[in-house]
Protein backbone atom coordinates (compact mmCIF):
# COMPACT_ATOMS: atom_id res chain seq x y z
CA UNK A 1 0.00 0.00 0.00
CA UNK A 2 2.71 2.50 1.00
CA UNK A 3 4.61 1.55 -2.14
CA UNK A 4 1.60 2.47 -4.22
CA UNK A 5 1.26 5.80 -2.42
CA UNK A 6 4.95 6.51 -2.93
CA UNK A 7 4.68 5.66 -6.61
CA UNK A 8 1.65 7.94 -6.91
CA UNK A 9 3.56 10.69 -5.08
CA UNK A 10 6.46 10.34 -7.52
CA UNK A 11 4.02 10.54 -10.44
CA UNK A 12 2.42 13.71 -9.03
CA UNK A 13 5.85 15.27 -8.48
CA UNK A 14 6.80 14.49 -12.07
CA UNK A 15 3.62 16.16 -13.34
CA UNK A 16 4.01 19.31 -11.23
CA UNK A 17 4.96 22.33 -13.35
CA UNK A 18 8.50 23.53 -12.77
CA UNK A 19 8.16 27.03 -11.30
CA UNK A 20 10.05 30.03 -12.70
CA UNK A 21 10.97 28.18 -15.89
CA UNK A 22 9.27 30.76 -18.13
CA UNK A 23 10.70 33.66 -16.13
CA UNK A 24 14.22 32.32 -16.65
CA UNK A 25 14.03 32.28 -20.43
CA UNK A 26 12.59 35.80 -20.37
CA UNK A 27 15.53 36.81 -18.20
CA UNK A 28 18.13 35.66 -20.74
CA UNK A 29 16.30 37.27 -23.65
CA UNK A 30 16.04 40.51 -21.72
CA UNK A 31 19.82 40.49 -21.21
CA UNK A 32 20.28 40.07 -24.96
CA UNK A 33 17.84 42.85 -25.77
CA UNK A 34 19.54 45.20 -23.31
CA UNK A 35 23.08 44.65 -24.61
CA UNK A 36 22.19 45.91 -28.09
CA UNK A 37 20.70 49.24 -27.01
CA UNK A 38 23.52 49.79 -24.53
CA UNK A 39 26.02 49.67 -27.39
CA UNK A 40 24.06 52.16 -29.54
CA UNK A 41 22.98 54.65 -26.88
CA UNK A 42 26.29 54.80 -24.96
CA UNK A 43 28.37 56.55 -27.67
CA UNK A 44 25.34 58.65 -28.72
CA UNK A 45 24.75 60.14 -25.28
CA UNK A 46 28.49 60.38 -24.58
CA UNK A 47 29.00 62.29 -27.81
CA UNK A 48 26.00 64.51 -27.11
CA UNK A 49 27.30 65.40 -23.63
CA UNK A 50 30.77 66.06 -25.06
CA UNK A 51 29.30 68.27 -27.78
CA UNK A 52 27.41 70.25 -25.14
CA UNK A 53 30.65 70.67 -23.19
CA UNK A 54 32.32 71.93 -26.39
CA UNK A 55 29.69 74.61 -26.90
CA UNK A 56 29.73 75.62 -23.24
CA UNK A 57 33.51 75.84 -22.64
CA UNK A 58 34.46 76.52 -26.29
CA UNK A 59 37.00 73.66 -26.41
CA UNK A 60 35.78 72.05 -29.67
CA UNK A 61 36.50 69.27 -30.67
CA UNK A 62 38.11 67.85 -27.48
CA UNK A 63 34.78 67.41 -25.67
CA UNK A 64 33.15 65.51 -28.53
CA UNK A 65 36.12 63.15 -28.93
CA UNK A 66 36.42 62.49 -25.19
CA UNK A 67 32.64 62.08 -24.91
CA UNK A 68 32.40 59.48 -27.66
CA UNK A 69 35.34 57.53 -26.22
CA UNK A 70 33.83 57.61 -22.73
CA UNK A 71 30.46 56.58 -24.19
CA UNK A 72 31.99 53.61 -25.99
CA UNK A 73 33.87 52.62 -22.82
CA UNK A 74 30.66 52.88 -20.77
CA UNK A 75 28.80 50.76 -23.29
CA UNK A 76 31.39 47.97 -23.20
CA UNK A 77 31.71 48.26 -19.41
CA UNK A 78 27.93 47.87 -19.09
CA UNK A 79 27.84 44.93 -21.48
CA UNK A 80 30.64 43.31 -19.49
CA UNK A 81 28.64 43.77 -16.27
CA UNK A 82 25.50 42.55 -18.03
CA UNK A 83 27.12 39.33 -19.20
CA UNK A 84 28.83 38.59 -15.88
CA UNK A 85 26.20 39.75 -13.36
CA UNK A 86 22.95 40.09 -15.33
CA UNK A 87 22.57 43.83 -14.72
CA UNK A 88 24.48 47.11 -15.00
CA UNK A 89 24.66 48.22 -11.37
CA UNK A 90 27.86 49.85 -10.02
CA UNK A 91 30.76 47.42 -9.62
CA UNK A 92 31.37 47.29 -5.88
CA UNK A 93 27.94 45.80 -5.12
CA UNK A 94 28.79 42.87 -7.32
CA UNK A 95 32.24 42.50 -5.78
CA UNK A 96 30.55 42.19 -2.39
CA UNK A 97 28.02 39.60 -3.51
CA UNK A 98 30.74 37.66 -5.30
CA UNK A 99 32.80 37.53 -2.08
CA UNK A 100 29.78 36.52 -0.01
CA UNK A 101 28.75 33.70 -2.27
CA UNK A 102 32.34 32.44 -2.49
CA UNK A 103 32.77 32.25 1.30
CA UNK A 104 29.69 30.77 2.96
CA UNK A 105 26.18 31.58 1.75
CA UNK A 106 24.77 29.15 -0.80
CA UNK A 107 24.45 30.71 -4.23
CA UNK A 108 20.87 31.53 -5.18
CA UNK A 109 19.62 29.58 -8.21
CA UNK A 110 19.11 32.81 -10.13
CA UNK A 111 22.80 33.74 -9.74
CA UNK A 112 24.35 30.34 -10.29
CA UNK A 113 22.79 29.39 -13.62
CA UNK B 1 2.44 50.62 -52.34
CA UNK B 2 1.91 52.64 -49.17
CA UNK B 3 4.97 53.91 -47.36
CA UNK B 4 5.96 51.59 -44.50
CA UNK B 5 6.28 54.54 -42.10
CA UNK B 6 2.84 55.90 -42.95
CA UNK B 7 1.37 53.88 -40.06
CA UNK B 8 3.24 55.98 -37.46
CA UNK B 9 1.70 59.25 -38.59
CA UNK B 10 -0.11 61.21 -35.88
CA UNK B 11 -3.49 62.47 -37.05
CA UNK B 12 -5.44 64.99 -34.98
CA UNK B 13 -9.00 63.71 -34.52
CA UNK B 14 -10.31 66.65 -32.48
CA UNK B 15 -8.12 69.73 -33.09
CA UNK B 16 -7.57 71.68 -29.87
CA UNK B 17 -5.27 74.57 -29.08
CA UNK B 18 -4.93 76.32 -25.73
CA UNK B 19 -2.60 79.33 -25.33
CA UNK B 20 -0.65 78.45 -28.48
CA UNK B 21 -0.01 74.87 -27.32
CA UNK B 22 -1.33 72.14 -29.59
CA UNK B 23 -3.17 69.64 -27.37
CA UNK B 24 -5.33 68.02 -30.05
CA UNK B 25 -6.96 64.68 -29.36
CA UNK B 26 -4.98 62.50 -31.78
CA UNK B 27 -5.15 58.86 -32.85
CA UNK B 28 -2.34 58.27 -30.35
CA UNK B 29 -4.52 59.68 -27.54
CA UNK B 30 -7.44 57.59 -28.77
CA UNK B 31 -5.45 54.34 -28.54
CA UNK B 32 -4.13 55.29 -25.11
CA UNK B 33 -7.75 55.71 -24.01
CA UNK B 34 -8.61 52.32 -25.55
CA UNK B 35 -5.68 50.68 -23.73
CA UNK B 36 -6.89 52.32 -20.50
CA UNK B 37 -10.44 51.08 -21.14
CA UNK B 38 -9.28 47.53 -21.94
CA UNK B 39 -7.12 47.27 -18.82
CA UNK B 40 -9.89 48.68 -16.60
CA UNK B 41 -12.42 46.27 -18.11
CA UNK B 42 -10.08 43.28 -17.71
CA UNK B 43 -9.28 44.09 -14.10
CA UNK B 44 -12.92 44.80 -13.14
CA UNK B 45 -13.99 41.54 -14.78
CA UNK B 46 -11.21 39.76 -12.89
CA UNK B 47 -12.36 41.15 -9.52
CA UNK B 48 -16.12 40.99 -10.15
CA UNK B 49 -16.84 37.53 -8.77
CA UNK B 50 -14.39 36.75 -6.01
CA UNK B 51 -14.36 33.05 -5.25
CA UNK B 52 -12.22 30.68 -3.20
CA UNK B 53 -11.67 28.63 -6.35
CA UNK B 54 -10.92 31.27 -9.00
CA UNK B 55 -12.80 31.34 -12.28
CA UNK B 56 -11.08 32.02 -15.58
CA UNK B 57 -10.98 35.83 -15.27
CA UNK B 58 -10.07 35.79 -11.60
CA UNK B 59 -7.23 33.35 -12.32
CA UNK B 60 -5.96 35.78 -14.96
CA UNK B 61 -6.10 38.69 -12.51
CA UNK B 62 -4.36 36.71 -9.80
CA UNK B 63 -1.76 35.54 -12.30
CA UNK B 64 -0.97 39.13 -13.30
CA UNK B 65 -0.78 40.17 -9.66
CA UNK B 66 1.56 37.26 -8.85
CA UNK B 67 3.71 38.04 -11.88
CA UNK B 68 4.29 41.71 -10.94
CA UNK B 69 4.54 40.82 -7.25
CA UNK B 70 7.23 38.22 -7.99
CA UNK B 71 9.10 40.70 -10.18
CA UNK B 72 9.12 43.29 -7.39
CA UNK B 73 10.09 40.68 -4.77
CA UNK B 74 13.04 39.50 -6.89
CA UNK B 75 14.35 42.94 -7.82
CA UNK B 76 13.31 45.27 -4.99
CA UNK B 77 12.82 42.98 -1.99
CA UNK B 78 10.06 43.25 0.60
CA UNK B 79 10.24 47.06 0.84
CA UNK B 80 9.45 47.32 -2.86
CA UNK B 81 5.73 46.81 -2.14
CA UNK B 82 5.23 50.59 -2.10
CA UNK B 83 5.98 50.71 -5.84
CA UNK B 84 3.50 47.96 -6.74
CA UNK B 85 0.87 50.29 -8.25
CA UNK B 86 3.46 52.17 -10.30
CA UNK B 87 5.08 49.02 -11.70
CA UNK B 88 1.71 47.37 -12.38
CA UNK B 89 0.46 50.45 -14.23
CA UNK B 90 3.67 50.83 -16.23
CA UNK B 91 3.54 47.19 -17.30
CA UNK B 92 -0.04 47.52 -18.54
CA UNK B 93 0.55 50.83 -20.33
CA UNK B 94 3.52 49.40 -22.22
CA UNK B 95 2.05 45.94 -22.81
CA UNK B 96 -1.29 47.18 -24.17
CA UNK B 97 0.48 49.82 -26.24
CA UNK B 98 2.51 47.06 -27.89
CA UNK B 99 -0.21 44.42 -28.10
CA UNK B 100 -3.08 46.63 -29.32
CA UNK B 101 -0.73 47.93 -32.01
CA UNK B 102 -0.92 44.50 -33.65
CA UNK B 103 -4.68 44.90 -34.27
CA UNK B 104 -5.25 45.92 -37.91
CA UNK B 105 -5.96 49.67 -38.43
CA UNK B 106 -4.79 50.43 -34.90
CA UNK B 107 -2.08 52.83 -33.80
CA UNK B 108 0.94 51.81 -31.71
CA UNK B 109 1.52 54.66 -29.27
CA UNK B 110 4.69 52.99 -27.91
CA UNK B 111 6.23 53.49 -31.38
CA UNK B 112 6.70 57.18 -30.54
CA UNK B 113 9.81 58.28 -28.69
CA UNK B 114 7.79 61.06 -27.01
CA UNK B 115 5.63 58.48 -25.23
CA UNK B 116 8.38 56.06 -24.21
CA UNK B 117 10.73 58.88 -23.19
CA UNK B 118 8.00 60.42 -21.02
CA UNK B 119 7.60 57.09 -19.19
CA UNK B 120 11.38 56.60 -18.87
CA UNK B 121 12.04 60.14 -17.59
CA UNK B 122 9.20 59.77 -15.10
CA UNK B 123 11.08 56.86 -13.51
CA UNK B 124 14.47 58.61 -13.90
CA UNK B 125 13.40 61.80 -12.09
CA UNK B 126 11.53 59.75 -9.52
CA UNK B 127 14.76 57.88 -8.71
CA UNK B 128 16.72 61.16 -8.36
CA UNK B 129 13.99 62.92 -6.34
CA UNK B 130 13.20 60.06 -3.97
CA UNK B 131 16.90 59.11 -3.73
CA UNK B 132 17.94 62.59 -2.61
CA UNK B 133 14.90 62.95 -0.34
CA UNK B 134 15.65 59.66 1.44
CA UNK B 135 19.46 59.52 1.44
CA UNK B 136 20.38 63.21 1.10
CA UNK B 137 23.70 63.90 -0.60
CA UNK B 138 24.75 60.37 0.29
CA UNK B 139 22.69 59.33 -2.75
CA UNK B 140 25.53 60.44 -5.03
CA UNK B 141 27.73 57.68 -3.62
CA UNK B 142 26.22 55.42 -6.29
CA UNK B 143 28.72 57.09 -8.65
CA UNK B 144 31.64 56.18 -6.39
CA UNK B 145 31.36 52.55 -5.38
CA UNK B 146 33.72 51.66 -2.51
CA UNK B 147 36.45 49.11 -3.11
CA UNK B 148 37.73 50.68 -6.34
CA UNK B 149 41.54 51.23 -6.53
CA UNK B 150 42.41 54.93 -6.03
CA UNK B 151 43.96 55.40 -9.48
CA UNK B 152 40.77 54.12 -11.12
CA UNK B 153 38.39 56.38 -9.19
CA UNK B 154 38.19 59.28 -11.72
CA UNK B 155 37.56 56.89 -14.64
CA UNK B 156 35.01 54.75 -12.77
CA UNK B 157 33.24 57.91 -11.56
CA UNK B 158 32.89 59.17 -15.15
CA UNK B 159 31.77 55.77 -16.43
CA UNK B 160 29.17 55.36 -13.68
CA UNK B 161 27.96 58.92 -14.25
CA UNK B 162 27.44 58.33 -17.99
CA UNK B 163 25.98 54.92 -17.22
CA UNK B 164 23.44 56.65 -14.95
CA UNK B 165 22.65 59.39 -17.47
CA UNK B 166 22.03 56.98 -20.36
CA UNK B 167 19.48 54.99 -18.33
CA UNK B 168 16.35 56.88 -19.50
CA UNK B 169 17.66 57.00 -23.08
CA UNK B 170 18.34 53.25 -23.29
CA UNK B 171 14.99 52.54 -21.64
CA UNK B 172 12.99 54.65 -24.10
CA UNK B 173 15.01 53.96 -27.28
CA UNK B 174 14.88 50.18 -26.75
CA UNK B 175 11.09 50.09 -26.60
CA UNK B 176 10.50 52.64 -29.36
CA UNK B 177 13.05 51.11 -31.78
CA UNK B 178 11.69 47.58 -31.30
CA UNK B 179 8.14 48.67 -32.00
CA UNK B 180 9.04 50.73 -35.07
CA UNK B 181 11.29 48.03 -36.54
CA UNK B 182 8.73 45.28 -36.03
CA UNK B 183 5.88 47.22 -37.61
CA UNK B 184 7.97 48.40 -40.57
CA UNK B 185 9.09 44.83 -41.22
CA UNK B 186 5.50 43.55 -41.26
CA UNK B 187 4.44 46.33 -43.59
CA UNK B 188 7.33 45.63 -45.97
CA UNK B 189 6.47 41.92 -46.14
CA UNK B 190 2.82 42.76 -46.74
CA UNK B 191 4.00 45.11 -49.50
CA UNK B 192 5.83 42.20 -51.20
CA UNK B 193 2.57 40.25 -51.35
CA UNK B 194 0.68 43.16 -52.90
CA UNK B 195 3.49 43.83 -55.37
CA UNK B 196 3.60 40.20 -56.53
CA UNK B 197 -0.16 40.28 -57.30
CA UNK B 198 0.61 42.29 -60.45
CA UNK B 199 2.27 39.15 -61.93
CA UNK B 200 -1.11 37.41 -62.28
CA UNK B 201 -1.75 33.82 -61.19
CA UNK B 202 1.96 33.06 -60.66
CA UNK B 203 2.23 36.19 -58.53
CA UNK B 204 -0.76 35.14 -56.47
CA UNK B 205 0.95 31.83 -55.62
CA UNK B 206 4.29 33.48 -54.90
CA UNK B 207 2.57 36.21 -52.89
CA UNK B 208 1.50 33.62 -50.35
CA UNK B 209 5.14 33.20 -49.28
CA UNK B 210 5.60 36.69 -47.76
CA UNK B 211 2.11 36.34 -46.29
CA UNK B 212 3.20 33.15 -44.52
CA UNK B 213 6.23 35.04 -43.29
CA UNK B 214 3.92 37.70 -41.89
CA UNK B 215 1.93 35.09 -39.98
CA UNK B 216 5.17 33.99 -38.30
CA UNK B 217 6.03 37.65 -37.71
CA UNK B 218 2.74 38.31 -35.91
CA UNK B 219 3.53 35.54 -33.42
CA UNK B 220 7.03 36.89 -33.01
CA UNK B 221 5.72 40.44 -32.52
CA UNK B 222 3.39 39.19 -29.77
CA UNK B 223 6.42 37.73 -28.00
CA UNK B 224 8.30 41.02 -28.47
CA UNK B 225 5.29 42.99 -27.17
CA UNK B 226 5.34 41.00 -23.94
CA UNK B 227 9.13 40.86 -23.68
CA UNK B 228 9.58 44.61 -24.13
CA UNK B 229 6.96 45.35 -21.48
CA UNK B 230 8.71 42.85 -19.19
CA UNK B 231 12.17 44.36 -19.80
CA UNK B 232 10.81 47.90 -19.32
CA UNK B 233 9.24 47.09 -15.95
CA UNK B 234 12.16 44.97 -14.71
CA UNK B 235 14.56 47.83 -15.47
CA UNK B 236 12.26 50.30 -13.70
CA UNK B 237 12.39 47.98 -10.67
CA UNK B 238 16.20 47.81 -10.83
CA UNK B 239 16.50 51.60 -11.11
CA UNK B 240 14.01 52.21 -8.30
CA UNK B 241 16.11 50.01 -6.01
CA UNK B 242 18.55 52.91 -5.56
CA UNK B 243 15.79 54.83 -3.75
CA UNK B 244 15.39 52.05 -1.17
CA UNK B 245 18.90 51.08 -0.10
CA UNK B 246 22.19 52.18 -1.60
CA UNK B 247 24.55 49.51 -0.32
CA UNK B 248 23.42 45.94 -0.04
Amino acid sequence: MTDEIDALGAKIDALKPKPQKADKSGFYESVGIRAGTELVVGPLVGGFLGFGLDKWLDISPIGLIAGVFLGVTTAFFNIYKLTIYGDTKPVAKHLKTANNSASNTPVKPQDSE
Amino acid sequence: MASPTHQFEIKPLIPLEIAGVDISFTNSSLWMMIALGVSICLMSLATRKMAMVPGRMQAFGEGMYDFIDGMIRDNLGEHGKQYFTLIFTLFFIVFFGNALGLVPYSFTYTSHLAVTAALAFLVFFMVIGLGIARHGLHFFSIFLPPGVPAWLVPLVFLLELISFLIRPVTLSVRLFANMVAGHIMMKVFAGFSVGLLSLGALGFGLGLLPMGMNIVMIGFELLIAYLQAYVFTVLCCIYLKDTLDLHH
